[in-house]
């Protein structure tokens, strides 16, 4: 991000922390519809992790991309990290492959089908995974996640109450703190319209000023004074609070033309086999930023019971943190034992180049159009996830302060804890180094877990600094002692 | 006092008709596009100050390159990927298209979700709240005569030449 009053620097992550005037802050954002395009932003981040968060030369590193990652891009990762940082060995796959084998290894405990719903930053991704392979005929992606939202609430607030359209950081926060998934759309949209306290919507949020007020917050209605607010610009938020995140599950509200998230799993499902659709209703996995909405669960869960036939199971999983989700499921991985044959080692990228690892990371390549795919055995199925979402969810972790990832997108939540927050660092992009992979067997997960978690708190305050805002998420793998995990989400922030 | 600026406004309203013109269909759908494009924006902002150069008395990210272990010669300035790069997100995605189209694989475009079977439903402009209403200008929705002359006095389309 990038300040106004230091407008030669940039503040990377948590580096926000040194800045003390936050308003007119802007980002720098190195992704593009999720994916990394602006290499003058995303290598700085990149140093900045790598040279004072973890060091990851010589490691095993797993690292997260979108679907269809692109082969130039691919190609300037992989020049980076082998010859420029010399990792050991790399893996990279979509953060979706990742949620189903932490869905599957550690949350069902076996192999199961099942949709993955990846509502991040820059889009939502809904992928079925059949017979642990993805299905691509039935993937779908919506272009709609947190960075709409935000960039619609800025919008319709600069339009109906106060010009906010150059405070993304902040009008991110408003929406984490004050949006919800309504249950009943038009019974709130009435209640909305009503006059005094039959108005129970309608909320007044103090925005920051920077000076007391690091961060905005709902104004509690009834306390009497409140003595922090005062002289304080204050929001009146009202149906917004509800018809922005419901935008998630109807884009044509504002004429996008694309299903919204029920309608677009229960889609996904018919494209799939007869056979399998109702395992996979039964499996419905969500992560990414945007499920931190109050009611996202619940909503899309009353959305599928009333389309999908009643003789099916419906089953919808949040997990405890839907940011962090994939990127644990990078650390899971990190210590299986059969992670080892998935990695492209530094010397087989230097004897055989870029179209390997192109090859060999992009399941998409293999698998012809309207027939199930087979991937190879080795390779994890990647799917695109949205950038920001992840983006959207990481940007405020990124700033530390704020739990939420999304930067401009982002998802909403209040209730993070600093835990929530050292997890979700990890994210969007995660990087977890581990050790020599040669070691991997030898750890115990459990071991290894612990010593990870140690790592993390340690290690939280930096992870907090790297604001990667991309897609691509980076997971790591191992060291032996211990996995540090990062997550970057590539996209960088200015202020301004 | 009251009354008499209802009346200025409605007549001003019904002069303002008079000389309307109903903007066509392109150009409500060029309005549409250029909202959804402004919507969808990563980098809201260019940065305003990309043609300075770094001040190298602030702190930047290679401060602490002591603590690194690889060697510098491999370093390599994000400039340097950036030159490499030279390309645009459109350019890339049309480049998987024809890449898959080629192959008969799945494309990024494939994964576009398909447009809703449910009807859509209708807002207003101004408030949010359902609308009922449509200008006849430029086709955008109002609920009430108070939303009705905001929206003819901010965002009417018959200000947009
Ligand atoms: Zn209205
Ligand atoms: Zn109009």
């Amino acid at each position: 991000m990038k300040v106004k009053s230091e407008r030669k620097r940039f503040f990377i992550g948590n580096q926000i922390e040194e800045c003390r005037d936050l308003s007119g802050l802007y980002y720098l954002l190195p992704c593009e519809k999720g994916f990394t395009v602006k290499w003058t932003v995303q290598k700085p981040v990149w140093d900045y992790m790598f040279n004072n968060i973890c060091h990851i030369e010589d490691k095993a590193v797993i690292m997260t991309q979108p679907l269809f990652n692109f082969k130039t891009i691919q190609e300037i990762t992989d020049e980076i990290f082998f010859e420029e940082y010399e990792i050991k060995s790399m893996f990279r796959l979509n953060p979706c492959d990742l949620a189903k084998y932490e869905y599957v290894n550690n949350v069902v405990g076996k192999h199961v089908s099942c949709i993955v719903v990846d509502s991040g930053f820059s889009f939502t991704t809904i992928v079925p995974y059949i017979g642990g392979k993805k299905y691509y005929p039935a993937a779908r992606r919506i272009n709609v996640g947190g960075k709409v939202l935000t960039n619609y609430l800025k919008e319709i607030i600069s339009y109906r109450q106060l010009h906010v359209m150059d405070e993304t950081y902040v009008i991110n926060q408003v929406k984490e703190d004050s949006c919800y998934v309504s249950s009943n759309f038009k019974e709130d949209m009435r209640i909305a319209s009503s006059h005094g306290d039959a108005n129970t919507i309608i909320k007044s949020y103090v925005l920051p000023d920077f000076n007391n007020i690091r961060r905005g917050y709902i104004q509690e209605s009834g306390t009497g004074a409140d003595n922090n607010a005062e002289g304080c610009q204050i929001l009146r938020l009202n149906n917004e609070r509800f018809t922005v995140p419901e935008l998630l599950f109807h884009p044509s509200d504002i004429g996008i033309e694309s299903v919204g998230i029920a309608e677009c799993i229960v889609k996904s499902i018919f494209l799939c086999p007869e056979k399998d659709r109702p395992h996979l209703s039964k499996h419905i996995v969500l992560m990414g930023g945007n499920c931190k909405f109050p009611g996202f669960k619940e909503r899309v869960y009353a959305d599928l019971r009333s389309y999908l036939p009643d003789h099916w199971p419906v089953n919808v999983y949040k997990p405890e943190n839907p940011i962090t989700f994939a990127w644990k499921g990078g650390k899971a991985l990190a210590s299986d034992p059969k992670v080892k044959s998935l990695f492209i080692t530094k010397e087989q990228y230097e004897e055989r180049g870029s179209a390997y690892t192109y090859e060999r990371f992009s399941d998409w390549l293999h698998g012809e159009k309207r027939t199930t795919e087979e991937t190879p055995k080795l390779t994890n199925e990647a799917v695109p996830s949205s950038i920001l979402q992840s983006g959207s969810f990481t940007r405020f972790d990124l700033f530390g302060k704020h739990e939420l990832e999304n930067e401009e997108p982002s998802d909403n939540v209040n209730e993070n804890t600093s835990s929530d927050k050292l997890s979700k660092e990890a994210t969007n992009d995660t990087k977890t180094d581990t050790g020599n992979g040669d070691n991997l067997k030898d750890n115990e997960s459990s071991e290894s877990r612990d010593i990870d978690v140690h790592q993390d708190d340690d290690s939280n305050k930096a992870k907090y600094k790297n604001s990667a805002l991309m897609d691509t998420n980076e997971t790591d793998l191992c060291d032996t002692n211990f996995f540090a995990s990062y997550d970057f989400n590539i996209f960088n922030n200015s202020f301004i | 006092m009251t009354i008499s600026k209802l009346t200025t406004r409605g007549s001003t309203r019904l002069k303002e008709h008079e000389k309307r013109r109903i903007v066509d269909d392109t150009s409500r759908k060029r309005r549409h596009r250029k909202m959804i494009e402004s919507l969808d924006a990563d980098n809201y902002h260019e940065d305003p100050h990309a043609d300075l150069v770094m001040s190298k008395k602030i702190p930047k990210f290679e401060d602490n390159l002591e603590t690194r272990t690889r060697s510098k010669k491999k370093e390599k300035s994000p400039e340097y990927y950036q030159m490499k790069f030279r390309k645009h997100i459109l350019q890339l995605l049309d480049e998987d298209r024809v890449e898959a189209e080629t192959a008969g694989r799945y494309s990024y475009m494939d994964m576009a979700s398909e447009d809703t079977n449910i009807p859509y439903r209708h807002f207003c402009a101004v408030c949010g709240f359902f609308s009922q209403y449509v200008c006849l200008t430029c086709g955008m929705r109002y609920c009430t005569i108070k939303c009705m002359d905001t929206h003819t006095d901010t965002r009417c389309l018959k200000w947009a030449g």
